[in-house]
């Protein structure tokens, strides 16, 4: 049961035919990430746990978003969704983008 | 077009087991965050826990009572709230606050109190996407009320404020959760809506919701609106009167209407009154403040206002009742009338053992002069009573005792109301003078407003037409005064209790004068018995020849006048001491008005002295009558009353029919008419009293022999030739006194009124008591 709470920073740009979305998400496991498109929009969700489990802890105050995230990207064009590449590093998600043609 | 999965994380295996956060006063609902502060211990324990979870989760459930500190699981509200800890702080005092984000519904299956924290097992509880057109229906319908409470709050909050927080959302729910969250729903209420088993449901309740809310907005807002109209109206007036006022103060000019009220207000919480008057007259007092001080009725209600707080309700002096002193002060202040006196006393004893007893109110017949006013002073002062005098001579108007109502110009409380408020004690001592001469006409008979004021029984809820409050008149000592009985209304005559006070004997008088009369007079001209002598003597020749009355009205004017005249040299400066010597008396008071000897001194036959009353006291009068030769019938002169007519003719027809008894040659009937004439001819007489006289006379001019001058005889006769008991006995013996006769022939029956007489006349006066008119002839006209 997905259920939206937060919603990740995320940047949009092309160059030339190729489209980029990128998402300010760190400490997320990628196997908790999921990515879906339909038609001009892609999806992005996922969980994001904290990392720091050991007994005795203490917060003093919390900031970072947990748990179920999800951001909705609408983008001009739709998307060929065989096109998506995706790549996770040092907490940037980066996602490329190709056009569909049109059939 | 289904959405297509690049990559997708494991299913949820759904947490069933989480931290519980019990909370009080809110509900939270999904997809609305809270912030929230947490105290508790085991609250904050189970946030703790919660926060070093990897997801930060943590269900939420609102307690039923918020009263409760440590919430069983039947305390709690079944169904609750996944939520996520968005952000936390802790406070400087300890506590905890968070930032909480509704996930989805949850229900309650355990609570594991075991640890320092609550522990919830539960089932999330999903709802079904319904997409019908009943839900579109009522959604829309949702959506239109928000819009519709956005514009009667207007102005309270963010224009349009429901508006945008309801188009950035898409789902049904989301609008739900989202407008109750955010418009003042009652916690069982939102309770209610989170426990809504569908999309519907959900709706409905909102819908309900959000209905009363209109109605009870829309309806607040007229009810503002129109006080809003009141209120602005009277701010207005308020700030114009302000203005005015501080105008007023810049011209030196103060409002003397709100002054007053002030004053008023303060007089009225001070005044003593009675419940009914405290009533009426804040009543009163309301209105007067609404009336614009230029207006007519203004003035009305302030003299009304100012009568009920003038008036005595509660006040009262406090009497003295010592009988002694009580003689005293009547001895002080009067000569002689021991009756009077005894009688007095003995209604003050009544008074002294029984407080409450309602003794008759007592009348005082008399003639003028005799002092009747000034006794009621003095029971005043015995009785350490407030004296107030109401003359009722002429009154013919009841209103003038009873009062008018207000609703008439001018009106006017009654006499009675107003001696009382004169007096400023409700237990004065009211004399009511000359009841006799009460005027009775077509404006109402004021005798009988009389009768209620007078009547114990009633007078204790009296009721003026002007005050209009019942006044108790039970404690007021009511007295009365009148010449004469005869013109007083039965009804109110049997009311009181007559005390006579007859006329005064030339020694009384001479006695009051030398007492009373002539100390006052010296008093009058700052003068004493040691500047100006007058002696008994020169007060005994005024009494008998300056004088005729039964009182000592005029005797005291002709002593005022000596007095006057006598203390003339002291005002020119001269220092020796006068005194008032018998041959001066002429210079100083005129020539002397009265002749006691005015019995005349050579009897003539057809002539007699007889005895009369009158107002004034007793008075001696001549009877005489003449033969008219050739003449016919009887003519009777001098005003005569028919009474008195009819009388002459009993004793003519009496006499013809004796004649042969009486030796009296019937053909003097024959040839002569009879002339009775009663001198002064000015003045009317009338009663029957004379009836003896006019019989003697009449016996005398026929047998031609002379009646003795020094004998004045008084009685009724009948046709049979009886002597009937007349009244004023006492009067005429005096008048007889006085006038120097030597003989007095009267009724046996009236032998009994001798007791009133002092022994000194009665050693004077030779009583010839007689029961038929033969004893009368023969002691009149026989003797020689």
């Amino acid at each position: 049961m997905p259920i939206s709470v937060w919603h990740p920073s995320t940047d949009v740009f092309h160059c030339d035919e190729k489209w980029f979305v990128k998402m300010e998400l760190a400490g997320v496991q990628p196997d908790e990430l999921s990515i879906r498109s339909s038609e001009g929009t892609l999806l992005v969700s996922g969980c994001r746990r904290d990392i720091v489990r050991q007994d005795n802890l203490n917060y003093h105050s919390l900031e970072i978003n947990y748990c179920q995230f999800e951001r909705r990207v609408m983008l001009p064009f739709t998307i060929d969704s065989s096109s998506i590449r995706w790549d996770y590093s040092n907490g940037m998600l980066l996602i490329e983008l190709g056009r569909a043609t049109e059939a | 077009m289904p959405e297509t999965p690049v990559q997708t994380p494991p299913a949820e295996t759904g947490l069933r087991i989480l931290p519980l956060l019990p909370i009080k006063e809110i509900v939270v609902l999904p997809h609305v965050e809270y912030p929230i502060v947490v105290g508790r211990s085991r609250s904050m324990a189970a946030v703790e826990t919660a926060l070093s979870s990897e997801d930060k989760l943590l269900i939420v459930f609102t307690q039923r009572d918020s009263s409760v500190d440590l919430p069983g699981q039947d305390d709690l509200h079944p169904v609750g709230t996944r939520s996520l800890i968005r952000r936390m702080e802790r406070l400087p005092n300890g506590a905890i606050s968070l930032s909480l984000r509704g996930l989805d519904r949850v229900i309650l299956r355990d609570l594991d109190k075991g640890q320092n924290f609550l522990q919830g097992k539960f089932d999330v509880l999903t709802m079904a996407e319904e997409r019908n057109s009943q839900v579109e229906a009522l959604h829309r319908e949702v959506l239109e009320q928000a819009s519709e409470l956005d514009k009667l709050m207007e102005g309270n909050w963010p224009k349009g404020m429901l508006s945008q927080i309801i188009h950035a959302q898409a789902s049904p729910l989301d609008h739900v959760y989202t407008l109750c969250s955010v418009l003042k729903v009652s916690k069982e209420q939102q309770q209610e809506i989170l426990e809504a088993t569908t999309v519907f449901d959900a709706l409905r309740l909102v819908h309900e919701y959000l209905n009363h809310e209109i109605q009870v907005l829309s309806l607040q807002k007229e009810i503002a609106s129109q006080t809003a109209q009141n209120i602005t109206k009277d701010q207005r007036r308020h700030l114009l009167r302000r203005q005015m006022e501080q105008i007023q103060k810049e011209l030196g000019e103060s409002n003397p209407q709100q002054a007053e009220m002030e004053e008023w207000r303060e007089q009225l919480e001070q005044a003593d009154l009675p419940d009914a008057a405290a009533d009426v007259a804040q009543r009163e007092l309301d209105r007067l403040e609404r009336l614009p001080p230029e207006a007519q009725e203004y003035q009305l209600a302030r003299t009304y206002l100012e009568l009920i707080l003038d008036l005595p309700w509660n006040r009262s002096t406090e009497h003295t009742l010592d009988l002694t002193e009580a003689r005293k002060i009547l001895d002080e202040d009067h000569f002689d009338l021991k009756e009077v006196k005894d009688r007095i006393i003995e209604n003050l004893a009544m008074y002294k053992l029984n407080p409450k007893s309602r003794g008759a109110i007592l009348c005082f017949v008399g003639g003028p002069g005799v002092g009747k006013t000034s006794l009621g002073a003095s029971i005043a002062r015995a009785l350490g009573r407030k004296f107030e005098r109401i003359s009722l001579g002429g009154l013919h108007d009841e209103a003038e005792l009873r009062g008018h109502r207000r609703t008439y110009i001018g009106a006017m409380p009654g006499r009675v109301i107003q001696a009382i408020k004169r007096t400023g004690v409700n237990n004065p001592l009211i004399m009511l003078d000359e009841v006799d001469k009460l005027g009775r006409d077509y404006r109402g008979d004021p005798s009988a407003a009389l009768m209620e004021i007078l009547d114990p029984s009633q007078n204790d809820k009296f009721r003026d037409n002007y005050l209009d409050i019942d006044f108790d008149l039970s404690n007021v000592f009511f007295l009365t005064t009148a010449n004469t009985l005869d013109t007083i209304p039965r009804p109110l005559l049997d009311r009181m209790e007559v005390l006579r006070l007859s006329g005064y004997t030339e020694e009384e008088k001479v006695q009051i004068a030398k007492r009373y009369l002539l100390p006052r007079q010296l008093k009058e001209v700052n003068l004493d018995e040691n500047r100006i002598a007058i002696s008994d003597e020169i007060l005994r020749h005024v009494v008998r020849r300056y004088t005729r009355e039964a009182g000592v009205r005029e005797l005291e004017r002709q002593i005022a006048r000596l007095v006057r005249k006598s203390a003339l040299p002291f005002a020119e400066g001269k220092h020796e001491k006068v005194t008032v010597e018998l041959d001066r008396i002429i210079d100083l008071l005129g020539s002397e008005r009265f002749f006691i000897e005015n019995m005349r001194k050579v009897p003539v036959p057809g002539v007699v002295t007889g005895l009369a009353w009158t107002e004034a006291g007793g008075d001696i009068l001549f009877i005489e009558t003449v033969l008219i030769p050739e003449g016919k019938g009887l003519i009777l002169t001098g005003q005569l009353g028919d009474v008195m007519k009819e009388s002459a003719q009993a004793a003519q027809s009496y006499i013809r029919s004796q004649a042969e008894k009486l030796n009296i040659p019937t053909s003097v009937f024959k040839d002569n008419g009879v002339h009775i004439h009663i001198p002064a001819g000015a003045i009317p007489k009338d009663g029957p009293s004379a009836g003896v006289t006019i019989a003697t006379s009449l016996v005398s001019l026929f047998c031609g022999k002379p009646v003795r001058s020094d004998t004045a005889m008084t009685g009724e006769i009948t046709l049979a030739g009886l002597v009937m008991p007349v009244g004023g006995i006492k009067e005429k013996i005096l008048a007889a006194h006085r006038a120097g006769l030597k003989r007095i022939i009267l009724p046996n029956d009236n032998l009994k009124d001798l007791t009133e007489i002092d022994d000194a006349i009665k050693k004077d006066i030779e009583f010839i008591p007689v029961t038929h008119l033969n004893e009368v002839f023969e002691a009149g006209v026989g003797g020689e």
